[in-house]
């Protein structure tokens, strides 16, 4: 904590010190690599900046080549047609939240406590069992679909937020990000808690967890990226309208005439908000370092 | 290492032994061939407990399904039907298809390609539809036509509900500047020589005199055009080999690499591709002159909110290779698959309902284009639900009449040996002619070669 | 004493691991090995459990002369080369750029993370116009440089690939840069004052303290990048469906063809597993090379 706001106030004295020869130096430094970043990070919002554009537009000035960034006549009705029109997307936007929120929770607990057994005690066939772990990773899906129906159908989950919400738990994804992290976590701190009687389980709740907040955010924006983009598993796992997720009421907006691009990218736009919400929220860790003169190497 | 591996494949196979013991109770294809077991649904002496049918179709309900569930529902109080809807892409008929195999989900399911009805009949996913029609004394042949139904094994599994038209839309505001008639009967040459009329300007507002497609493609397109010299199967020869030989198939590259590469009046294809360019907005926004793409366009015409425009579309025939080719179709004819899932178990129900949907019950369709295959639908009436409120506006109604070709005998393939892995072997080769690295000789030479070897492989 | 107390550990580690063990047995690795048994089978799946054939070897051996695989392989092997080492420099320098000295800091990091979460198609055409060989802006610039004969990009057989790689690049560094940014946070802040005190430089402390603390992170994204890398797919099928040709053709793209539209699962299956033992080696190798450059 007090480390932290050191820091903030180093910083903002910076540039308001007097610019002696070193510090102007590092202004030009900093300034430079401003503009390299701030060019490359406005190429990736092109994508995005289309996707506005288009959201608001006509369907029939989607495609005007050159692009027109500016739509001819904004079309705000776009957005009132796929939040209140026949296909509206709240009940999406609801199961979205369920599903992923409840996806993110299991996997942030499941990781980390399957990252702390791989990392922090040594037992015969740790290292096994996380290579056969890792090995899951690399089968591709596409391959895996129809065994998974099959055992879904069998299990009784089929057509249910479970048969999203429970696979999506185990990733081995995450219990290697978290190990990684635990690996680096000297050995003195827990040891330190096992004098004082502390067990595995508190170590790993009060010690490590603490600690790997930066890490731990990083999976939960990520995995709720992912598990809020998820096509494929939805696709064949849900039939219900009632139980679909935003995804596939994006594809409300195809059909065999073509893809009405417009209202897609209105429903686009509208389903990346929660994760750039959730960026946001969650950015203040990638600032404000945690890690403390607490932990030393 | 050999004793581990051993171990995981028994493992494996022990799971599944597990999971095909479980799932045995499923229904299968072959039980009873189909004949109509009674059901406690029949005779609606329950109506406090109706039947629930699980109808899949591809169209999006606002275009006409929710309106055939209604009217179904509200007739029918004893068997009440749920559209579920899936989008007719890869993945989405994969969706379609895993359903099939669970119980319960689907009852009624429509396929909208000939090779894919073929590969879930073959595979026992429909249920033979013969006792049903004797027992109903259901005329297919008077009802669909002569050529409507494709049997196998001399069984019947679907009944075709529309005929998907195949024709190229003009503008005809821009055919009456370049004072060129409406074409009735014209070849390949003669639209080439009315897309170059056709085309003006340079860069961005540059009007395209032609476009094939919606999105590029080069067998959908490939396939309509050569079905006119050589009629049904054109892929094939009859000694079971590729028939790329065939000058048509040549000749349709050479027509598109004209289009594109040498008059320049047709998008280049790698570049519409890359862009996404999309036919339908080329078309209606008057940078395309002509369109080749048929029923999927109709819908949009009328749409004056998301794609307003003034002008009347007109529409012609697609092109002929030869003045004497024989067929006149092209793309034209039978779609829309109406079958019943073999796991069902509300086949009596189902069929109840897919005998009234494929002949009175999908007129809420035809509005979005879909032409009954009923031939007791009134062609008037089809034509004036089509067209809409206002038809002398938009559409040049007497060609539209013609180009329906309610009248002619349509082309029906029976053969789809390796269909999807030759659809693979012409777009790449199609696609790598089209962008000039190969010429149309050698690329009707590779995909013959590649084709044959399929074809053997998969014998 | 000893014993004993190794019994324990070894104990509360599978009490650890257990929930994440019996979620994956079941849910994943069942499927797996499902998956494995289908290979030396002919299967197509809409025939439901019944329909199976046993091949033996057959799925394994046909691939080889199959060019459609080796055609996709050999694009994968190139991609991951590639991509991989390229996304990590990246994106490594990247999440330092905005650890330390840039103005703006939010909004750029927020903004590098936006292709990853854009809509894919809104990628895929926004870098379609920039492709466009004769009207696109990337050809433009090379023209003003004096290029007359500039790439066609997506529009050839010889380009279409890296044009594929250079945007998946591009797309990926904001998901590695928030895993650096989180491995940044956990570098104790004492060791960079420490070397500051010995006298070390910018440059020093780069590759004295950060790179070293980092590698355990480092190595994490060097196995998933290649594992994701060698499942490329989204880009693929969105840009280019593998064309011209089979030129940007890989093999989870093939493979999803085979299983699905040719429906071939047995020999999709056995695809995949020759595509898992590949990632398995190339992870294995990393495995073992780790000694020599992860810190732990």
């Amino acid at each position: 904590m007090e480390a932290r706001v050191q820091t903030s106030k180093r910083e903002r004295i910076k540039p308001k010190e007097a610019m002696s020869p070193r510090s102007m130096q590092d202004f030009v430094w900093k300034l430079i690599l401003t503009v390299i970043l701030l060019a490359f990070a406005i190429s990736m919002v092109l994508p995005f900046l289309w996707m506005i554009s288009t959201s608001l537009k006509k369907p029939i000035e989607v495609f005007a080549y050159p692009i027109q960034w500016i739509p001819h006549t904004f079309q705000w009705d776009n957005y009132k047609e796929v939040w209140s029109g026949p296909r509206s997307f709240w009940i999406y936007y609801w199961n979205s939240i369920k599903v992923t929120g409840l996806t993110v929770i299991g996997t942030v607990m499941v990781s980390s406590a399957a990252a702390y057994g791989f990392s922090r005690i040594r037992f015969k066939g740790r290292d096994t069992v996380f290579m056969i772990f890792l090995a899951t990773m690399m089968v591709p899906d596409q391959v895996t679909l129809i065994p998974r129906f099959i055992l879904f159908n069998y299990l009784g989950i089929y057509n249910t937020h479970l048969s999203l919400i429970i696979p999506g738990i185990f990733t081995a994804f995450g219990t290697f990000l978290m190990r990684q992290f635990y690996m680096t976590v000297p050995n003195e701190l827990s040891e330190a808690a096992r004098m004082e009687g502390a067990n595995h389980f508190r170590i790993w709740l009060k010690i490590l967890v603490p600690l790997s907040k930066p890490t731990l955010v990083s999976l939960v924006i990520l995995s709720f990226t992912w598990n809020w983009n998820e096509f494929v598993n939805p696709l064949v796992f849900l039939n219900k309208k009632e139980l679909f997720t935003v995804p596939l009421g994006l594809t409300n907006f195809i059909d065999e005439a073509g893809t009405e691009y417009s209202l897609m990218m209105t429903a686009a736009v509208s389903s990346i908000l929660p994760v750039i919400v959730l960026f946001l929220a969650c950015q203040r860790w990638f600032i404000e370092g945690v890690v403390s003169s607490g932990v030393k190497g | 290492m050999n004793y581990k591996a051993m171990s995981w494949v028994l493992t494996g196979s022990l799971l599944m032994a597990m999971l095909t013991g479980c799932s045995g109770g499923q229904p299968q294809a072959d039980k009873g061939k189909g004949a109509p077991a009674a059901s406690p649904a029949e005779g609606g002496n329950k109506p406090q407990e109706p039947v629930t049918i699980n109808f899949w179709g591809a169209i999006p309900e606002e275009s006409g399904p929710a309106k055939v569930v209604e009217n179904w529902n509200k007739a029918n109080p004893d068997i009440k039907v749920n559209y579920k809807r899936f989008v007719n892409d890869e993945a989405g008929n994969t969706k379609l298809e895993t359903a099939l195999l669970a119980n319960g989900e689907v009852d009624v399911f429509i396929s909208y390609r000939a090779d894919k009805v073929m590969k879930r009949i073959d595979s026992g996913m429909a249920e033979p539809l013969d006792a049903y029609i004797q027992k109903d004394n259901f005329n297919v042949e008077e009802n669909f036509g002569k050529q409507s139904i494709v049997k196998v094994k001399n069984q019947t599994y679907y009944i075709p509900a529309i005929i998907l038209n195949d024709f190229v839309t003009l503008n005809k505001k821009y055919l009456d500047d370049a004072k060129l008639p409406i074409p009735k009967d014209w070849t390949w040459e003669d639209y080439k020589d009315y897309a170059q009329k056709l085309s003006k300007g340079e860069g961005a507002n540059k009007i395209w005199g032609s476009m094939v497609g919606n999105v590029p493609k080069v067998y959908e397109w490939m396939d309509k055009a050569v079905k006119m010299p050589i009629g049904p199967d054109a892929f094939y020869t009859s000694d079971g080999k590729s028939n790329f030989e065939h000058p048509a198939f040549k000749k349709y590259l050479d027509d598109q690499i004209d289009l594109q590469n040498k008059l320049k009046v047709q998008p280049n294809f790698a570049e519409a591709k890359a862009t996404k360019m999309d036919g339908n907005q080329m078309f209606l926004s008057g940078k395309a002159a002509m369109f080749w793409q048929g029923t999927a366009v109709l819908r949009n015409i009328k749409n004056l909110k998301d794609y307003p425009h003034d002008f009347v579309t007109a529409f012609a025939p697609v092109p002929k290779q030869n003045k004497d080719d024989k067929y006149v179709t092209a793309g034209t004819g039978y779609l829309d698959f109406v079958s019943i899932n073999s796991r069902s178990k509300v086949k009596d129900a189902a069929w109840k309902f897919v005998k009234w949907y494929v002949t009175e019950g999908n007129e809420p369709m035809i509005q979005g284009g879909r032409v009954p295959a009923w031939k007791k639908a009134d062609p008037d009436k089809v034509v004036s639900l089509i067209l809409g409120d206002n038809p002398e506006k938009l559409f040049d109604v007497p060609s539209f009449k013609s180009a329906l070709m309610l009248d002619k005998e349509f082309i029906v393939d029976t053969k789809f040996n390796s269909s999807p892995e030759i659809q693979k072997i012409v777009e790449e080769e199609g696609e790598r002619a089209f962008i000039g690295e190969q010429s149309s000789e050698q690329a009707v030479k590779n995909m013959k070669k590649r084709a044959d070897e399929v074809l053997a492989k998969n014998k | 004493m000893k014993l004993k107390h190794q019994q324990a550990e070894t104990l509360s580690g599978w009490l650890f691991i257990l929930p994440s063990v019996v979620g994956f047995s079941i849910l994943t690795i069942l499927p797996i090995l499902f998956s494995m048994v289908i290979s030396f089978t002919e299967w197509n799946f809409l025939k439901g459990l019944s329909g199976f054939r046993f091949v033996g070897l057959g799925n394994f051996l046909k691939m080889w002369s199959d060019r459609w695989f080796t055609d996709s392989l050999k694009n994968n092997v190139l991609f991951t080369a590639v991509t991989v080492p390229f996304t990590m420099v990246l994106s490594l320098l990247t999440a330092i750029g905005l650890n330390r000295g840039v103005f703006f800091k939010n909004p750029i990091r927020l903004m590098i993370f936006m292709p990853y979460i854009s809509s894919i198609v809104a990628i895929s055409i926004v870098w379609g116009v920039l492709y466009n060989p004769s009207q696109g802006p990337i050809n433009g610039f090379l023209h003003g440089i004096g290029i007359s004969d500039p790439p066609k990009w997506l529009a050839s057989s010889t380009w279409a690939l890296p044009s594929i790689i250079i945007m998946s690049i591009w797309a990926n560094i904001g998901y590695n840069m928030i895993i650096y940014l989180a491995g940044l946070q956990n570098i104790p802040k004492d060791l960079y004052e420490a070397a500051k005190i010995d006298g070390a430089g910018p440059a020093a402390c780069f590759f004295n303290v950060t790179l070293p603390m980092l590698s355990p992170t480092s190595f994490f994204v060097l196995i998933t990048s290649i594992i994701h890398s060698f499942q490329v797919f989204g880009a693929v099928f969105i840009m280019t469906q593998g064309g011209p040709g089979s030129s940007t053709s890989v093999l989870t793209y093939y493979i999803y063809q085979v299983g699905f539209s040719f429906y071939d699962m047995g020999y999709a299956s056995a695809m995949a597993w020759i595509l898992f033992l590949i990632i398995l080696s190339v992870t294995l190798l990393q495995w073992q090379g780790q000694k020599k450059w992860v810190n732990y």
